[in-house]
């Protein structure tokens, strides 16, 4: 019997397929930027440590911007953009 | 080359108020600079701990190398940056706010709308990591003046780890630019190192934040650095 559904079959499995290769490509995206984000931070204060500077307010960005703030705002950005990009492909 | 004659200058060398004291009292190191030299010599010297793989400053210091100063570029490289964040994040915000999202879900299929905005979450999250890569970059590209050399650390996170270093002895001339509204305002500009080899190399400090400091620290840090090293040369034939 004839299936009297809106969408085929094929276009019920193409749109499976796709969507299914967005998700499987925004997993991986976000992954390699977590990924990424801690092994520049893995790098930096490896770095940090290892070469000390006793910054003073003329050697700080705009005078009082310290290098561990960026560094902790950089990694809960990664994380708030990863919850952020997920709602916007989930709710748009 | 020696390195173990040459003694700190005042004041302590990587201390912070070498640089706020000078700076917020321009007269300060005026009285230091007025004394003879003998007198300055008679003064005690600093105790500076020997330099070693515990607390080195840069990559390739020596052991009696000790900071002067340091500083990064100004803050305006960064400039460009921010105004490309600004500029995306308040597109975004225009986007989303005005509804335009809507509009743009009713002329494109759902799987198509999706895949479109997978390709702007890709090219957003390359954008937001370069632009925290190159803070962090702009944290570790620093021009260091030491008691024997000014170093020109052009070190980036990935890929990038130059270092270029002017001995004081060999500067033969150091030139500050400074022209213009926008450097002028924001005090900053280029200070321009001559070497005095036969190749008559030259070294371009760009984008340097107060330069008139860095051109006086250069300056003074050298005639000291060439007077000890006199000291120790007659030292040693007196013996």
């Amino acid at each position: 019997m004839a299936c009297p559904a809106k969408f085929s079959y094929n276009q019920i499995y193409f749109k499976s397929t796709v969507m299914t290769t967005v998700w499987i490509f925004f997993l991986i995206l976000h992954l390699v930027s977590i990924g990424f984000a801690g092994l520049t931070i893995w790098r930096l204060y490896y770095y940090i440590r290892r070469y000390r500077f006793s910054e003073t307010k003329y050697t700080l960005l705009f005078g009082f911007v310290h290098l561990h703030w960026i560094a902790i705002s950089y990694v809960a950005l990664a994380f708030t953009w990863v919850v952020s990009s997920f709602l916007i492909m989930t709710f748009l | 080359m020696r390195d173990d004659f040459i003694k700190p200058i005042n004041p302590p060398p990587g201390s912070s108020t070498a640089i706020e004291e000078e700076i917020l009292q321009p007269g300060l190191n005026k009285e230091i600079s007025k004394t003879p030299r003998t007198m300055q010599s008679q003064q005690p010297p600093e105790i500076q701990p020997e330099i070693d793989h515990t607390n080195k400053n840069f990559k390739g210091q020596q052991k009696h190398e000790h900071i002067i100063c340091f500083t990064r570029k100004h803050w305006i490289v960064l400039a460009p940056y921010f105004v490309g964040l600004i500029l995306i994040s308040s597109g975004l915000a225009v986007f989303f706010m005005s509804g335009f999202h809507k509009s743009l879900a009713v002329l494109m299929s759902p799987i198509a709308y999706r895949v479109v905005a997978l390709g702007v979450i890709i090219i957003l999250t390359y954008y937001f990591h370069r632009f925290f890569v190159r803070l962090f970059n702009y944290y570790l590209q620093t021009i260091i003046i030491t008691n024997f050399r000014v170093v020109c650390l052009e070190m980036t996170l990935y890929f990038n780890n130059v270092r270029d270093s002017m001995d004081l002895h060999e500067i033969q001339d150091v030139v500050i630019h400074q022209e213009g509204v926008i450097k002028t305002l924001l005090n900053f500009g280029e200070v321009t190192i001559t070497m005095s080899s036969s190749s008559n190399a030259t070294k371009l400090l760009r984008y340097l934040p107060n330069p008139e400091y860095y051109f006086r620290k250069i300056n003074k840090c050298k005639r000291e650095y060439i007077s000890a090293r006199r000291q120790v040369k007659a030292d040693e034939t007196t013996k």
